[in-house]
């Protein structure tokens, strides 16, 4: 146990997200994420607070608990998947691991423990606003906020250990043929996959509560609750029953649940994880070959932009932790939001009248919010500094301007994001908005999506993570994603706020979202590409 | 040529990594450089390849301010850092044509030029894989290649040996004394004092960050009674 607590500790300081020079603080960033956790907190809260409200009137207040606990299970093993796939196998630190004299539930228990710390970052902003609303509203006393705290640590653990065996299933049992990698990507898919079937899964039995159920008591949502999630159902019995004795059985059996599934995975790791991971690390190599010809077209000149495009996005999607964070969010975001609609019951003839019901003014400023919302989602120039590394260097001594290179790494974030972009464009012509329309809106997002990606890689640009031992830590524990996404929801509500509350006319709107977008990638483009070229120049790296 | 003059580097305003160092490295002679671990070596090369930026002096390459003229004096160097990975989810032959399209090396040359240097180093089988799959002294051939795929006037080469075969080593060697032979400048650093007393024609001793000692190797040597190495040795103690 000893051990598994030393290598815990150690490869969370491996992944804090602080980079660049040592010795430099931030100040600023505590602020940055104390406004992004309170903002985000408060809008929670009051979320809960009008369902609480709501159900409070036909007497089903207690079904927020059990509601919000399975919401925040979902997250946790939607994100839990990704984070094993990144955390267990594509880490380059395993290999160093598994030269050391450790046994395999010690390795994959202090990578547990280091994800279900991540979890709780999860929980802190989506059940914890929820539970101290209901404490208030319910005028709960002491044990409750005792058993609060106590269900907050345990909470995670069986989502995460669902995630965490479903991706040793898939890593143990899909690696057959030679190019291993090809399988790691395959694997990922296959668990993202099945993350947005349960999420599918999730959304219909929603539908199912609002239709009926939600009426039915806070036991009865428990009870279908378990049966999505094994043993979550006690955790919100245990709340909302804190007072009596059966408060404290179903905590301790939440307890013993969460208990039993850690030493399910840890067993179940202990036969399956180091099986999963051979070959992980290796790469093919055919040893061919080229032919005079060959070589010629292979290496035929294009110009610098293209060429540093074509590198930037060949090292994207060939490495499996770029590709499954950068590369295939873009496909995943546009899915997310149909899975959302069809998910919530809405059949295509409603999503059609729905999409003919929106006005242009409203279409074409979401459709811009939503593709810079987009475009900082996906990590791509948030990490583009830090992705370099120790390599860094590498950008300096190339005989190309500074400028001109970021100017290259910009344009790829932008290239991949005009994936989702283009997505939802399509989405939108499908459902029935009008050509023009979309053209507008897509011309406006193309504006947003450089907008957002500037951003990005000036944050990445004044503090990068260059210091990693492996990339899972300059993307999956990078800092500037979570800052750079929070930006692009900045940006996004400052594109359709004004626009819903002032009910801007389309003429209006076109000429707000113009000028706005315009003068922004003006400034963007020109001072803070010109500000990070500048920082890089003056680094010693 | 390369002209050192006056530099000096200090790290967070506090680490003196190099103090008023001056040099200059002749064309037409393969020049050493030498120093034990955290002497400056490292820093210098960096310095005169542009990555970092001195705090005062200046450096010259074939004539080209490295701070005010980077761009031009970047592209008649070749530079070829300690560590070979980068890049290692790139095939060699596409590092290769992105360090082509980087140095704007004409489409005509790049065949022959990679043809030539893949038959020196035994690459030919492997130029189609992925950098990752290659063993060290392998990737450190590629990133060789890369460096000079545009005939650079000037190499810099920070411990270059490191990790090749003895076949790779020698050719490696003889390519460095023909492009001298050829009225160019070749500038390397490295930690194996047997390899710059055979290679050398000139050679800098760096200690503390200050030269302790330039001129030819053999001239070291003869004005001594002891070997190469005891008298780095003595030199480096002092330092």
């Amino acid at each position: 146990m000893r051990k598994i607590f030393i290598l815990a500790k150690i490869l969370l300081k491996g992944g804090t997200g602080a980079g660049g020079k040592s010795g430099k603080r931030r100040w600023w960033l505590p602020v940055v994420l104390a406004f992004a956790f309170i903002s985000f907190g408060f809008s929670m809260a009051f979320m809960a607070l009008g369902l609480y409200d709501a159900l409070d009137i036909i007497g089903a207040a207690d079904a927020v608990i059990p509601l919000a606990i399975g919401a925040t299970s979902v997250v946790i093993f939607m994100f839990g998947i990704f984070y094993t796939v990144s955390v267990m196998y594509h880490a380059d630190d395993v290999s160093l691991l598994l030269a050391l004299p450790l046994k395999p539930y010690q390795i994959l228990g202090a990578k547990f423990l280091t994800l279900l710390v991540y979890e709780y970052i999860f929980e802190a902003f989506i059940l914890l606003p929820v539970l101290i609303v209901y404490g208030i509203r319910a005028g709960a006393g002491a044990l409750f906020a005792v058993y609060s705290v106590l269900l907050l640590l345990i909470i995670p653990v069986i989502a995460l250990v669902m995630s965490a065996v479903l991706v040793m299933l898939v890593m143990r049992f899909t690696r057959f043929g030679k190019n291993k990698q090809m399988l790691n990507y395959i694997g990922g898919i296959i668990a993202l996959v099945m993350a947005i079937g349960l999420n599918i899964a999730m959304q219909s039995f929603a539908v199912t509560l609002s239709e009926g159920q939600i009426a039915a008591d806070a036991g009865q949502l428990s009870a279908t609750l378990s049966r999505l999630f094994p043993g979550i159902g006690f955790a919100a019995n245990a709340l909302t029953a804190n007072g009596t004795m059966g408060g404290l059985i179903n905590l301790l059996l939440f307890a013993l649940c969460s208990a039993f599934a850690a030493a399910v995975f840890l067993g179940f790791g202990q036969l399956v994880y180091f099986k999963g991971l051979v070959g992980v690390t290796e790469a093919s190599a055919k040893r061919k070959l080229i032919s005079y010809d060959e070589l010629g077209k292979k290496t035929a000149g294009v110009s610098v932009t293209r060429a540093y495009v074509k590198k930037e996005i060949r090292l994207l999607v060939r490495s499996p932790i770029a590709f499954l964070n950068c590369v295939l969010m873009n496909f995943i975001w546009p899915v997310l939001i149909l899975v959302m609609l069809f998910g919530s019951g809405q059949s295509f003839e409603m999503i059609r009248a729905l999409v003919l019901s929106l006005n242009g003014s409203v279409l074409i400023a979401a459709f811009a919010g939503i593709s810079a919302f987009v475009s900082s989602a996906n990590a791509i120039t948030s990490t583009a500094i830090s992705r370099e590394g120790k390599a860094l260097y590498f950008v300096k001594y190339l005989p190309v301007e500074i400028i001109k290179q970021l100017n290259a790494k910009v344009l790829s974030g932008m290239l991949l994001s005009s994936i989702a972009v283009a997505l939802m464009a399509a989405a939108l012509i499908f459902f029935g908005a009008e050509p023009v329309l979309v053209i507008v809106a897509l011309a406006l997002g193309a504006g947003a999506s450089f907008v957002s990606s500037v951003i990005g890689l000036f944050i990445d640009a004044v503090n990068p993570k260059l210091s990693w031992m492996n990339e899972q830590q300059a993307i999956k524990q990078n800092v500037n994603v979570m800052l750079h996404m929070l930006a692009g929801l900045a940006l996004a509500a400052i594109i359709i706020v004004p626009v819903l509350l002032l009910d801007f006319s389309f003429e209006i709107t076109l000429l707000y979202a113009t000028a706005l977008i315009g003068v922004l990638a003006v400034a963007c483009g020109y001072g803070m590409i010109k500000s990070s070229a500048a920082r890089i120049y003056n680094m010693d790296v | 040529m390369i002209v050192i003059t006056g530099v000096t580097k200090i790290y967070g305003g506090k680490v003196k990594a190099l103090d008023n160092v001056s040099l200059t490295v002749d064309e037409g002679c393969i020049y050493g450089f030498l120093g034990p671990n955290g002497a400056g070596k490292t820093t210098t090369i960096k310095l005169i390849a542009g990555i970092i930026q001195p705090d005062g002096g200046t450096i010259t390459v074939d004539g080209y301010d490295t701070k005010k003229e980077a761009l031009s004096a970047k592209m008649r160097t070749g530079f070829v850092p300690d560590d070979p990975n980068i890049f290692l989810r790139l095939k060699g032959i596409e590092y290769l044509a992105f360090m082509a399209d980087m140095y704007g090396v004409p489409s005509k040359e790049r065949s022959d030029n990679i043809n030539i240097m893949a038959e020196r180093f035994d690459m030919q089988n492997a130029l189609s894989d992925r950098i990752q799959s290659y063993s060290h002294g392998m990737r450190q051939k590629i990133v060789i290649m890369g460096a000079l795929m545009h005939k650079p006037r000037v190499w810099i080469l920070d411990e270059p040996m490191t990790g090749l075969d003895p076949k790779s080593a020698f050719e490696l060697k003889s390519m460095m004394r023909e492009h001298a032979d050829a009225g160019n400048t070749v500038f390397f650093s490295t930690h194996v004092l047997e390899v710059a007393e055979k290679v050398c024609d000139k050679a800098a001793v760096i200690g503390a960050g200050r030269i302790l000692y330039a001129g030819g190797i053999h001239d070291m040597i003869k004005s001594s009674d002891v070997s190469l190495e005891k008298i780095f040795l003595e030199m480096t103690q002092n330092a």
